[in-house]
């Protein structure tokens, strides 16, 4: 019986090796869209990382004499009611954004995932119910309403917890992660339904392999495309909340700089005449949000019509 | 034919529990499905056994009991003696070594997700082999299979259906079984590739000795390579018997209409149809009746109230029908009154 | 005979001498156009149905039988284009038609059923309102005359009780039934050209020959012609009067039913005719082609059956075979007779 002689070389041209490389790196980002995206949030994430060398000034120093300064040679972005560098305010800002926003969204695919998996998998049980009650309540909270509530009560001092001190970002955090649990959750439940049902599935049973394995193994993995994409787009999502929390006053607290607080901030000089005040920290939501959205558009692309090569059915 | 049998099914049922509301559940009144009726049978080591049947038939659901994915409603797995349905767990890890099963081909009987070395260590792994000879291994399965080593690194996408059925028949050969299930594993790949496989599973089963149950719903196919065949309707066995004896001497009319609906090339273009475009009998059997009430065209009165019980037509042949048992006593009665 | 809305019988016409054929697709050549090269799909495919007739056409994966219907239908996928080539129906050309004719055509001179019901039907609405729809579309009818004229297809189609099922929704029907009712729709405003792509591969053999009978039974009573798609040789056989055979995109071999099932020429016709599982055959290892087909979009010169062919010589590999005409036959083979 001859063996499948399969052409192996698939016809493509020679092309140099280096070129090749960023090529598939596009590809694998979701074109040109997917690529722009991921130069932002490179960006974005390096200035957070690289704020203390890339700051020209110390972003919390008051200087009066330097009050509300239009951007100039030496403060680039102008200088705000304390005479603060805004571009050094700005990049460091770009810390507790990220944090929140990822860290959250970090919550919400561990508790997500994990809850969506097991139900989808162990479907027909009661535990799938249970599961899916849960989260139906969890996503009956609206998310900023809830939020405000619950730092306007506890208040926004850091929380102590033994030698650690949790400044208040942290609850914000947590809180976020909390409610984005249900919507992971549901789409990894959708997933996992149909995958858990797959022969490759009853293959690994036929093998003997525990069922948690395959779950963990098998299952999850095939699960998971839907789910990077909503976190890029959770991220940018959790930055917009953090602002929003900061603006009102219940999420990162001065003199820290954040872009929401200086957006705070800035709400006094609307109108009169200090554009940069407003202008800078709101680009820089604008852009970071972007980035991340378009950073998921691109890896939908990638990753949702999957291995889908565009050919018909002949 | 004194061997005894490697696996044993008896008068196994399996009912689907529709879901219902709280007042039918209260009032006891759940709708069920019925997807298998009591199925007896013995399939002997060594021998291509071949399990006709529509859509809707319950033989992917005998053929997942069999391999002890689903547990039956009702009656026991018996496999070298020893009852394995209700085992579990560790306690069914054995039974797992002797049985496989070949999935029909879909994007979903390999994980998209991992190589193909990836699946065969797997499944090598879950043997018992080492990681040391894994690697060795994983290739000589591919080679049994007639696939080079340049597919460990592909994914599944990238491998045309037949491809991928071999490597499907290459995982299910790692854990060393006596046992294969097929179900319809070439039905979704083209008719001039179907042989290939087909061809590599007789001679597979050859030269390792396996037994094994082929399960499609080509006849043809299924007549080709089995020593013996079972027809299966609507959840219950109708007929059972050598090939020939059943194509040539169909006992059942559900035999009868599978043999005549198959189409015939140029031969079957002056052919009269036989009620063909006849639009279905409204009347429906009894759930103790004959499901095939509906569409028997040989149906008694009988049919409707109860399912014929299994009747030895030859040494090999079984049906279960009223009128084929009619016809049977019929023509003995005939020989016992010129002898 | 079938009455049409004014209540005229209507009589199986005469075909004349010369008559105009139904379809026509001369040299239609498709490709995908990609950015890194275009993907060829259809090559120089000819194919011609008279009215009334039924042409079978035949081929496995990646032969382009399924991407020819949806050329005559103008309903190709997204990025496949046609070249070069003909789609005549009724004399007039479909290639360049604009969208706007072109709705009308379809379903109104040309209809298409598919291989799987489920997707044909709309699982939410009813199977009056998609018949219905249809037909006020092509023909203005008012909503009861639409209704009546529905529950007449459903009757013509043999579904029982017709009235009472048109306020059915589609997954209430068996895979069977829902054929019918897909059929019912393709022929609720009586198209003269019905394009039949795998009708019965995906239902129970026994359920197949009712389908098959169905669709020769409208043929005869509405002088339909019909483009049958299969990839089941035996099936095709039955029913139709000539059969085009195709592999990878290219019409490898067309004759009568007749001559193609008795004495087929071409080596990937005899090839594949020996490996369809008969009943009556033998025992033993099953006939098959070995290798198998050319990968989507290979680059291909010469004859594309020339790797797996066991008749091929060297000019088989590098130069590709012309289409010979000879009579009733058509062939595209350097080596058979």
């Amino acid at each position: 019986m001859s063996a499948t002689s399969e052409p192996v070389g698939d016809g493509q041209s020679v092309q140099p090796a280096s070129r090749l490389a960023w090529r598939q790196l596009a590809t694998l980002l979701g074109g040109p869209i997917g690529c722009m995206g991921a130069a932002i949030v490179l960006l974005v994430v390096l200035t957070a990382v690289f704020a203390p060398v890339l700051a020209p000034h110390d972003p919390l120093a008051i200087r009066l004499e330097h009050q509300l300064k239009a951007p100039d040679t030496m403060f680039w972005f102008g200088t705000d009611q304390a005479g603060r560098d805004v571009f050094s305010r700005v990049l460091w800002g770009a810390r507790p954004s990220l944090q929140i926003g990822m860290l959250a969204v970090v919550i919400g695919v561990v508790g997500g995932v994990g809850l969506g998996l097991i139900a989808g998998f162990y479907s027909g049980g009661w535990l799938e119910q249970v599961i899916m009650r849960m989260l139906d309540s969890l996503a009956a909270i609206p998310l900023l309403i809830w939020a405000i509530a619950i730092v306007g009560i506890v208040g926004v001092e850091p929380i102590k917890l033994g030698p650690l001190v949790l400044a208040n970002e942290v609850k914000v955090m947590v809180l976020l992660g909390l409610l984005y649990i249900p919507g992971l959750a549901r789409l990894t439940y959708t997933s996992a339904l149909s995958e858990s049902r797959a022969d490759y599935v009853a293959a690994r049973r036929l093998h003997g392999v525990p069922s948690w394995r395959i779950m963990l193994s098998d299952v999850l993995p095939n699960c998971l495309s839907p789910v990077i994409v909503q976190a890029t787009l959770l991220v940018a999502a959790g930055i917009i909340v953090e602002a929003a929390i900061s603006f009102v006053g219940l999420g990162v607290q001065p003199p820290t700089p954040s872009w929401g607080s200086m957006l705070a901030d800035a709400r006094t000089f609307l109108f009169s005449g200090e554009w940069w005040l407003p202008l800078f920290p709101g680009l820089a939501i604008s852009v970071t949000v972007i980035g991340y959205n378009l950073l998921g558009d691109g890896l939908r692309d990638v990753l949702d019509p999957r291995r889908n090569t565009g050919l018909p059915n002949t | 034919m004194s061997a005894s049998p490697l696996l044993e099914l008896v008068d196994i049922r399996k009912t689907y529990r529709l879901r219902a509301g709280l007042l039918a559940r209260l009032l006891g009144r759940e709708p069920a499905f019925d997807a298998l009726g009591g199925i007896t049978l013995s399939v002997l080591p060594g021998e291509v056994f071949g399990l006709v049947g529509e859509s809707g038939s319950g033989k992917s659901t005998l053929a997942k009991i069999i391999a002890r994915l689903l547990a039956p409603t009702a009656g026991s797995v018996v496999y070298r003696g020893e009852q394995v349905t209700a085992l579990e767990g560790r306690a069914l890890l054995p039974y797992r070594r002797r049985v496989q099963m070949i999935f029909q081909d879909s994007h979903s009987s390999l994980n998209p997700r991992k190589r193909i070395g990836r699946i065969l260590g797997e499944a090598l792994a879950a043997r018992g082999v080492s990681r040391a000879s894994r690697g060795r291994e994983t290739e000589h399965l591919l080679e049994t299979v007639g696939l080079g080593r340049f597919m460990l690194g592909r994914y599944p996408h990238e491998l045309s259906g037949g491809q991928r059925q071999r490597v499907s028949i290459a995982r299910s050969l790692a854990m060393e079984p006596e046992l294969l299930i097929a179900d319809e594993p070439v039905s979704s790949l083209d008719v001039s590739l179907q042989g290939q496989i087909i061809n590599l599973l007789m001679q597979l089963c050859r030269n390792l000795g396996l037994t094994l149950i082929f399960i499609s719903h080509d006849l043809a196919v299924v007549k080709r390579i089995s020593s013996r065949i079972m027809v299966i309707y609507a959840g219950r066995i109708v007929e059972c018997g050598p090939p020939d004896t059943l194509l040539n001497a169909p006992a059942h009319p559900y035999t009868q209409a599978l043999i005549d609906a198959l189409p015939k090339g140029i031969a079957g273009r002056d052919r009269q149809r036989r009620g063909r475009d006849a639009a279905p009998s409204a009347t429906e059997a009894k759930p103790s009746g004959c499901p095939f009430l509906p569409r028997c065209a040989r149906a008694l009165a009988i049919c409707g109230s109860r399912f014929p019980e299994t009747m030895q037509l030859a040494e090999n042949h079984s049906v279960a029908c009223h009128f084929a048992a009619g016809a049977a006593s019929a023509s003995a009665k005939g020989i016992e009154q010129e002898g | 005979m079938i009455t049409g809305p004014a209540g005229d019988a209507r009589q199986l016409p005469m075909r004349p001498t010369g008559a105009m054929d139904m379809l026509s697709i001369e040299g239609l050549t498709i490709a995908l156009v990609r950015r890194n090269g275009n993907v060829s799909v259809l090559r120089n495919v000819d194919l011609a149905i008279a009215p009334g007739q039924a042409v079978g056409l035949v081929g496995e994966s990646g032969s382009g039988k399924s991407m020819t219907a949806l050329a005559v239908m103008r309903l190709l996928p997204r990025g496949a284009r046609i070249l070069s080539g003909k789609v005549l129906l009724e004399g007039q050309d479909l290639v360049d038609l604009p969208e706007s004719e072109m709705s009308s055509v379809r379903g109104r001179i040309v209809s298409m059923i598919s291989q799987d019901p489920l997707t044909a039907l709309n699982p939410a609405f009813t199977i009056e309102r998609q018949l219905t729809d249809a037909l006020r579309a092509h023909r203005a009818l008012v909503r009861r005359a639409a209704r009546e004229r529905a529950a007449e297809l459903l009757a013509l189609v043999g579904i029982p009780s017709p009235r009472s099922r048109l306020s059915a929704y589609p997954h209430e029907f068996s895979g069977g039934m829902r054929q019918r009712v897909a059929i019912a729709m393709a022929v609720a405003c009586e198209p003269k050209l019905l394009i039949a792509d795998e009708p019965t591969t995906a239902l129970d053999v026994t359920i197949q020959a009712q389908v098959i009978a169905l669709i020769e039974r409208l043929r005869r009573d509405m002088n339909l012609s019909v483009l049958f798609i299969s990839h089941n040789l035996d099936l095709v056989a039955e029913i139709c009067d000539r059969v085009t055979v195709m592999y990878a995109g290219s019409v490898v071999e067309a004759d009568t039913a007749e001559a193609i099932f008795r004495a087929p020429r071409h080596p990937y016709t005899r090839e594949l005719l020996r490996c369809i599982p008969r009943l009556a055959g033998d025992a033993g290892p099953l006939p098959t082609i070995p290798g198998s087909p050319p990968r989507f979009g290979a680059d291909l010169a010469g004859c594309p059956f020339a790797p797996r062919c066991s008749l091929a010589e060297t000019r088989c590999r590098s130069e590709a075979p012309r289409l010979r005409t000879e009579n009733e036959r058509r062939l595209s083979c350097w080596v058979a007779p």
